[in-house]
């Protein structure tokens, strides 16, 4: 990923305006803050972009229709390795109480991945 | 007591949101326990077993309660299964002692809830341990999780 993703999704009740500057994002924080309820805008409006009564900024382009992976609670944080393929590339929206772990897990997945690439470069010279 | 099993448990209710959705009983909703509690977390009113007003999004059905929230109902009125109360954020664990307080209670965390400065009574089920602070807790439970 590079540069910096602004993601505006806004309905009439709501609005929610912030930048993702890093790969991977874990949104967190006391129950009843909002946390699913932007998931699911993001969620919804990906879904039906034109159909839906959720908008994004339209003159934000690389904005909200290009975080390519996002995760609900309620999803066993092994489950979010299956994201670190695309860590590299895409900015990820990930809810989660369990973010010190999830960052480990994912961090050890990254290393995994670069030893198996340094192996098989080292294999072919 | 609260009983908690720290780390993965193959039994829990992981997706409780779901589990709610499909379970939840109009008269739970109603419960002035459950009425209080929705008050506190979500800062909703419930006014009718369908019906509950939210200072954010208006007139909600129950199953657009906060996770947190529809987690600690299925604890109160579930006694035979374990959820994953990890979908539940601080705000909700002094809930979740008051739940365990006359009854004996067991969920599954995958983090490390902040229990408050307060005196309290958990066991941890995956040493048998019971503690009595957060700094009793952590040691233990951070092995776990």
């Amino acid at each position: 990923m590079k540069g910096r993703y602004r993601v505006v999704v806004s309905s009439r009740r709501l609005r929610y305006d912030f930048e993702l500057k890093r790969n991977l994002t874990i949104v967190r924080g006391d129950s009843a803050t909002g946390k699913t309820t932007l998931v699911e805008m993001i969620q919804e409006y990906i879904s039906n972009p034109s159909g839906s009564y959720i908008v994004s900024d339209g003159s934000n382009k690389t904005g909200l229709e290009d975080i390519t992976a996002y995760c609900p609670a309620g999803i066993p944080a092994r489950q979010y390795t299956r994201f670190v393929p695309f860590m590299l590339t895409v900015p990820i929206l990930l809810q989660s109480l369990q973010g010190a772990g999830l960052l480990w897990q994912a961090l050890g997945s990254i290393l995994l991945v670069l030893a198996l690439v340094r192996l098989r470069y080292l294999r072919g010279r | 007591m609260l009983n908690i099993f720290y780390g993965d448990m193959a039994d829990a209710v992981f997706n409780t949101a779901s589990y709610f959705k499909y379970d939840y009983a109009d008269e739970w909703i109603t419960d002035p326990f459950i009425k209080e509690m929705i008050l506190d977390v979500d800062s909703s009113t419930v006014l009718d077993s369908g019906v509950i007003d939210s200072p954010i999004l208006g007139k909600i059905p129950p199953v657009q309660l906060s996770g947190g929230v529809k987690t600690l109902i299925l604890v109160k009125f579930h006694t035979d299964r374990v959820f994953n109360a990890s979908t539940c954020g601080d705000n909700c664990a002094k809930w979740l002692l008051k739940i365990a307080e006359k009854e004996d209670r067991t969920i599954n965390l995958r983090h490390l809830m902040n229990f408050g400065k307060d005196s309290f009574q958990i066991r941890i089920l995956n040493t048998n341990q019971i503690v009595y602070s957060m700094k009793e807790l952590v040691p233990i439970a951070g092995e776990y999780v």
